[in-house]
């Protein structure tokens, strides 16, 4: 059983921070607590226990920040960005090599896996 | 595959069964000849089912002892009830009426090892003898001058001399006594009951929380509410009706009885006509307010719910904190009565309000602040008398441990020696029972030095 919260399906035994947390990008354990302050959510909460209307302020209160498909654009477009202007970082997004300095001679594995133009397939 | 083929030829050699109006489907099969028809026969067990499992694995070890309710299967208490001229040293039981009411409160809690016995014991000490001079004798005087806080080490008994000062206070009157237990205080901080902001009285409220406390309270001042008349007359819904309780004709008990609006998630003013009516009868009949784990009130005063602006909301904007604290300041106004607060020794030990209020000649930290110390908080509660607890005699932890003895939670048996080389096997080693009762008794009594829970821990849960 899961409740729907942006569309998205969280497990219902989650608590409302941890569910928020885990399940919709761009948001965290500090921007969870934010929001259920807002919709005055009390902290123990479990997700089943939301009300209906508690769940559209959620929606609604989520709907105003960037989130999800938009977070994933705008980075995409950020590299692209520094990619365009011929900076070093976009340079080494291309190449797929590590951006801040780190070694390349061993390791480097989190940077080819991650850094491309296209970071986030839409 | 052959099956289907003898089907078909079945329907078509008999035509007739085309032009019924049954299913052709369901028409039967014809018996080969030699065979008979097979018959579904269930397998006989002759064994007898042995109900293995006891759905406790999920549990933690302390919480699966618990629900395994050793208490019904224990061997009888032959142990007289208590009354307010107790003899100090001895052990009693609650009685009946008394016992159901302190359950109702929440009086005996988690891990205090009640599953031991058929029915919760209690040790008069020096202790009782105190709280009963000090507190339960003066619950006729001023309520704002009778308040007490109950310090002391961990496991010391604490929470059990809160229930032995109730049950007093219910003897002494005759049960003529409002008793408004509250059995875990840190409930109001830790964000788990959710919360509403009353516009009315600028306040936030708990309802969940409220709602359980009222069922508290009423369970266990059920006669005495229904002998308090409103005051003043109050209307509330109840199953989408309006109904109207007027002064001098209904009672308290009715009011609360009736009336679900406190576990509601709208605003309402109904637990401050409670307090209202509660403050009009303490001219009559005495108020005890006992709060257990009240350090958790004072010492996270800044709680875990937030406010819209992300800022935490103080105890003092809640109404169930906001009646805490009024009652352990005495400012609620209530006539007679008294009010016993007890700590709690799991929360943190390096916050100090309630240490500076209760204590104000001890030296402390003038640097400290927010979150190890309120001062605000610490100056409105000063005012609140210590009571000490001392640890248990060593004539009090005998008789303590007699009663154990008896009732099969402590096992007298000879001292484990290991064989040395080339003993023989045979000789057998007589042990003096008594001697050997007293050699337990004053080796709990020496590591736990009088300390019941550590003296309980040694002898049950050690081996």
């Amino acid at each position: 059983m899961g409740v729907v919260v942006f569309g998205k399906s969280i497990k219902h035994n989650f608590s409302v921070k941890v569910g928020l947390a885990k399940t919709i990008f761009g948001i965290g354990y500090d921007t969870a607590e934010r929001l259920m302050a807002k919709v005055k959510i009390y902290p123990q909460c479990k997700m089943n226990q939301l009300t209906e209307p508690q769940i559209m302020d959620l929606n609604r209160e989520i709907s105003q920040l960037l989130v999800e498909g938009h977070l994933k654009q705008k980075i995409n477009n950020d590299i692209k960005l520094k990619k365009d202007i011929g900076s070093i970082a976009g340079m080494r997004h291309y190449y797929g090599f590590p951006v801040r300095g780190q070694r390349t001679c061993t390791n480097a594995s989190t940077a080819r896996r991650l850094n491309k133009v296209n970071r986030y397939r839409l | 595959m052959l099956r289907f083929t003898v089907r078909s030829i079945n329907i078509i050699n008999i035509p007739i069964r085309c032009l019924s109006s049954t299913n052709i489907v369901s028409a039967p099969f014809k018996q080969k000849e030699g065979k008979t028809k097979q018959k579904m026969v269930t397998k006989k067990n002759d064994k007898v089912d042995v109900k293995r499992s006891t759905n406790l694995t999920h549990l933690p070890f302390g919480e699966a002892v618990r629900n395994l309710q050793f208490e019904k299967t224990a061997s009888e208490l032959k142990i007289d009830e208590l009354t307010s001229d107790f003899s100090r040293g001895k052990v009693f039981i609650y009685p009946k009426k008394i016992e159901s009411k302190l359950k109702s409160m929440g009086g005996f809690k988690k891990f205090q090892f009640q599953e031991s016995f058929a029915k919760p014991i209690t040790l008069t000490t020096s202790n009782t003898t105190r709280i009963n001079e000090l507190f339960v004798n003066k619950l006729d005087e001023k309520f704002e001058n009778n308040r007490l806080y109950i310090d002391g080490s961990k496991g010391i008994g604490k929470s059990t001399l809160l229930n032995q000062a109730i049950a007093l206070s219910l003897l002494k009157h005759n049960h003529d006594i409002i008793v408004l237990h509250m059995d875990n205080a840190e409930v109001i901080g830790n964000g788990s009951s959710n919360y509403i902001f009353n516009n009315k009285l600028s306040i936030y409220q708990q309802p969940m929380i409220t709602r359980r406390w009222i069922k508290k309270i009423l369970a266990a001042n059920e006669d005495t509410f229904k002998k308090m008349k409103l005051t003043q007359d109050v209307k509330f819904t109840k199953d989408k009706l309006e109904i109207k309780l007027t002064a001098n004709k209904h009672t308290l008990y009715d009011y609360l009885s009736q009336n679900f609006e406190f576990g509601k998630t709208d605003p309402h003013t109904h637990f401050k006509y409670l307090i209202n009516e509660i403050k009009q009868h303490s001219k009559n009949i005495p108020v005890l307010v006992s709060i257990d784990n009240f350090n958790a009130v004072t010492d996270f005063s800044l709680t875990q719910y937030k406010s819209p602006d992300f800022n935490p909301i103080h105890i003092q904007e809640f109404e169930m904190g906001k009646f805490l604290i009024d009652v352990a300041n005495g400012s609620i106004g209530f006539e007679k009565g008294g009010v016993l607060l007890s700590k709690c020794n799991d929360f943190a030990p390096n916050r100090k309000t309630i240490e500076v209020a209760v204590y104000p000649e001890r030296e402390y930290n003038l640097y400290m602040k927010q979150p190890e110390f309120d001062l605000e908080l610490a100056r409105k509660l000063q005012g609140i008398k210590p009571f000490e607890m001392t640890s248990l005699t060593i004539d009090e932890s005998r008789e303590l441990m007699k009663i154990w003895k008896d009732q099969g939670v402590l096992i007298v048996r000879k001292d484990f020696n290991k064989k040395d080389f080339n003993q023989e096997s045979s000789q057998v080693v007589e042990v003096d029972m008594e001697s050997q009762f007293e050699k337990i008794v004053l080796n709990s009594f020496n590591t736990s030095q009088g300390n019941p829970m550590g003296m309980f821990k040694q002898i049950a849960l050690t081996y």
